[in-house]
């Protein structure tokens, strides 16, 4: 979709806007959905999703990957390589050769509802929660790479060499294959993901399976286009404005 | 009129055999260095990163374990279509298919990035929508088979003999389950596209019959040769025509593939790219696969003026392996090479290597351990020769032609 | 001749045998090594000899099954979080310095070490508290802060006001824009400071 209407700019706001008179707590002003106790186990009742809308991000995501960076200490493993090196989220600027329209967007795991990347894993590591958010198990995985080579996102990344600083919220260790979780350790405590924290003008977080959800109308008034949509993956992360 | 086939066990104990048996040590204890370099410091002293992540190992792996399921065809060609000259092939042609079978599947295994999670995998269930699920039951079983049919065709009892052709025709069904599987292992990937496509499984299936022909006829000479034994021609030309077959096979399945992706503009970018590109995988594919690979060793076998010869086999053979070799680098890193498509008709670039061609170069280690896989599975073959009764006495034409005069 | 042979090569192999067994042996003692006090305390003596005995027994067990529970299910709770194991029993200093797994003090490596069973936690899971800092030598970016202070990241509250709030009062307009500023600038403090 690359008109973009002026109005839709409004109604992004304005469905914040009418989230701030309901609920005028601090933190909880862009999240709806509280977090689960947590001792309940997810369930498919709420499945994760995210809207990206492209136009709004003025740095085309690098803000996004900054903070996600931050939140789990990837990005400057030291004995990586550039081609080595993890990168859970990237920004990707993409100009059409017909029109010459040029267009940058963060691309991280598109947590696709029939995932090849949870399909390929022999021992069942690289897995979709009951909520929707696709992970690796690391404890289970044996760092084959085959969702790697599965992946049509190029979301995953594998770890290549002993790391010793990794941040608590986020394990990541030698021999395992990694990608963005939708910050799940963020989000069962009722937090956004970092880089929807990090973009909040451009991004939205919610639950997909709520009609009533912001995301959800969002997306049911205007739409969301899937990256390689012709896979038949069903997404969870929808763009608007590629 | 052939005579009932005897077996013996390799006596010579010369230097020959010891020298064998350490150059191929030394090669295996290469490889383990590698393992444990590899596997301590992490896959960072590798060439393998992010966007090629399956590398030269993978290379070697892979053609050990479909040349393992085509080096079993020798056998199934006397067991199951009842070939009598192929009979006493067989217990060579199982045997080898083992030993090859288990060298790749080691191969595999040390590259693992978490091999002390293989515990855990074999504790917790397996996913089986995943094709390496179920290849590695297809891998065991093969393994398990073969012990069977060898001794169906070792052991001189009845209840062995009336198993002998039960447990071929399963043999042969297996062989076909496990080369689908590893061809599929890159047919099922959606994502790149280089692959997807079900015609990968046929095509690593006759693959398996040249590379394993090919391996099986090296084998077989070298042995007999230095072991003194005769090898008569009748043998030598079964397996020598046989060969160019299977490479015309696997041309026709090349061609079949690039000519079908050629007509849909989606793969005309990687097509390109392999095809026609300035990268080495033009060059592996034309000069390595081929020409080297399939057309030099046609010539070699069909060219009148080389009818019967041995040399001419030989060299055909090697071609036959060092073709295969080109034909599954530019599959498997060729294929990881060209950049997925996420966004078509567009120029797209990021941080990530999106939109730019991946380069990849193996290093020391990772091309020790796949050689070390290779010294391995010819260490068990050496071995199993001197210990069981693998090797005809004599493979001369009066003994083995039915139809010599 | 042989057998004279064979009798003090008999002999020979017992004594060595005997005389391993020995060493060997006397090495061992029944109690466990000394592991380092925890950081936080139970509240009574019953609790925390119930704790030690459970966790003597039981601990790997629980760590596999409770690690299941939280990747794949989702429980969080304070008794299957490994960093809750890790904030009560590694101090954040110890004699002046971080205290990692390779060191033989740290908690876990006491007796992992003594008995020389490998730790594979400590491959992916950090082995130290945090408490909000960074672990890294490199500092939190500031960059989402400063694009906000800037107004580079051009978020204009009054815009996201809907039009259709037209009858809205002043009072609760300047509200919302206020309460829409602090809370950008909350979540983004949240985003970096983790």
């Amino acid at each position: 979709m690359s008109y973009i209407d002026s109005y839709r700019r409004k109604f992004l706001g304005g469905l914040a806007g009418t989230a701030a008179v309901a609920s005028l707590a601090p933190g909880v002003f862009l999240r709806e959905v509280q977090a689960k106790p947590a001792e309940q186990a997810v369930t498919d009742k709420v499945r994760w999703g995210m809207l990206i809308d492209t136009t709004k991000l003025t740095d085309g995501g690098d803000a996004c990957v900054k903070a996600c960076q931050n939140e789990h200490g990837w990005g400057h493993d030291p004995e990586s390589n550039d081609a080595q090196q993890a990168q859970w989220i990237r920004k990707v600027t993409v100009t059409e050769k017909l029109t010459g329209h040029t267009t940058t967007l963060p691309v991280m795991c598109q947590h696709c509802e029939t995932a090849p990347c949870v399909d390929v894993c022999p021992t069942g590591a690289s897995m979709k929660r009951a909520d929707g958010i696709v992970q690796v198990n690391k404890h289970i995985c044996i760092g084959c790479r085959y969702c790697m080579m599965a992946c049509p996102y190029k979301a995953r990344s594998f770890v290549h060499e002993n790391l010793t600083d990794q941040l608590p919220g986020t394990p990541r260790g030698k021999g395992t294959v990694e990608s963005c979780n939708m910050c799940v350790n963020r989000v069962d405590e009722g937090k956004n993901p970092a880089c929807v924290d990090a973009a909040p003008q451009a991004m939205l977080f919610g639950d997909l399976n709520d009609p009533q959800s912001r995301i959800s109308i969002a997306l049911k008034t205007y739409g969301g286009t899937q990256i390689r949509a012709d896979l038949g993956l069903n997404t969870g992360v929808r763009y608007w404005g590629i | 009129m052939a005579t009932k086939a005897i077996f013996s066990e390799v006596k010579s104990n010369g230097l020959g055999y010891w020298s064998t048996l350490g150059l191929l040590g030394l090669v295996v204890l290469g490889g383990v260095w590698a393992f444990t370099y590899m596997h301590h410091h992490g896959h960072y002293v590798t060439g393998m990163n992010n966007q090629v992540v399956w590398g030269m190992p993978h290379v070697f792996a892979i053609f050990l374990i479909v040349a393992a399921s085509g080096a079993a065809n020798i056998a199934t060609i006397g067991t199951v279509f009842g070939k009598t000259i192929y009979q006493p092939l067989g217990r060579l042609s199982a045997f080898l298919a083992g030993s090859l079978l288990v060298g790749g599947l080691i191969v595999l295994l040390l590259d693992l990035g978490s091999i002390g999670h293989v515990i855990e995998m074999a504790k917790g269930a397996l996913n089986f929508k995943s094709i390496f699920a179920w290849n590695m039951l297809l891998y065991s079983g093969f393994i398990a088979i073969i012990a069977v049919y060898l001794w169906t065709m070792m052991d001189r009892r009845k209840t062995a003999k009336s198993l002998y052709k039960p447990v071929g025709i399963a043999n042969m069904v297996w062989r076909f389950l496990l080369t689908m599987g590893t061809g599929s292992i890159f047919g099922f990937l959606v994502a790149r596209q280089y692959y997807d496509a079900a015609i990968l499984a046929p095509l690593f299936i006759v693959s398996s019959y040249v590379f394993g022909t090919a391996i099986y006829t090296l084998v077989l000479m070298t042995s007999f040769k230095m072991t003194g034994r005769q090898l008569g021609d009748s043998v030598l030309n079964r397996l020598r025509y046989t060969l160019a077959i299977f490479i015309v096979l696997v041309l026709f399945f090349e061609l079949t593939r690039h000519l079908t992706n050629l007509y849909a503009t989606e793969h005309h970018g990687v097509e390109a790219y392999i095809l026609s590109g300035d990268s080495k995988f033009t060059t592996m594919f034309w000069y390595g696969q081929v020409l080297l690979g399939s057309l030099v060793p046609l010539f070699l076998i069909w060219c009148r003026f080389l009818k019967n010869n041995r040399t001419a086999l030989f060299l055909a053979s090697s071609l036959a392996i060092v073709g295969g070799f080109f034909q599954l680098y530019v599959i498997l890193i060729g294929g990881q090479s060209f950049p997925l498509i996420l966004f078509p008709n567009a120029d797209v670039s990021s941080s990530y290597f999106d939109g730019v061609s991946n380069a990849y170069s193996a290093t020391t280690a990772e091309i020790l351990l796949g050689l070390g896989g290779v010294s391995l599975s010819l260490i068990l073959v050496v071995v199993g020769m001197k210990i069981f009764r693998l090797l005809p006495v004599t493979l001369a034409d009066a003994n083995v032609d039915p139809h010599h005069k | 001749m042989l057998s004279r042979y064979s009798k003090i090569i008999q002999t020979v192999l017992l004594s060595s045998l005997v005389l391993f067994l020995a060493t060997g042996l006397s090495a061992c003692d029944s109690k466990p090594p000394k592991l380092m006090k925890a950081v936080k305390q139970f509240e009574s003596n019953e609790i925390r000899d119930a704790h030690i005995k459970n966790m003597r027994i039981n601990h790997m067990d629980e760590l596999l099954h409770k690690r299941d529970e939280t990747v794949i299910k989702g429980i969080r709770t304070k008794k299957h979080s490994l960093k809750a194991c890790i904030n009560c029993h590694i101090p954040e200093q110890h004699n002046g310095k971080e205290l990692k797994h390779t060191d033989p003090e740290h908690f876990c490596s006491t007796c992992h070490g003594y008995v020389a069973q490998q730790l594979d936690c400590f491959q992916c899971h950090a082995d130290r508290p945090n408490n909000g800092k960074q672990l890294s030598n490199k500092a939190p970016d500031d960059n989402v802060h400063k694009s906000i202070a800037s107004g580079s990241l051009s978020i204009a509250p009054e815009k996201y006001l809907p039009s259709s709030m037209a009858g809205i009062s002043s009072e609760l307009k300047s509200k919302l824009t206020s309460h829409i500023n602090t809370n950008i600038e909350d979540t983004s403090n949240q985003s970096a400071g983790e």
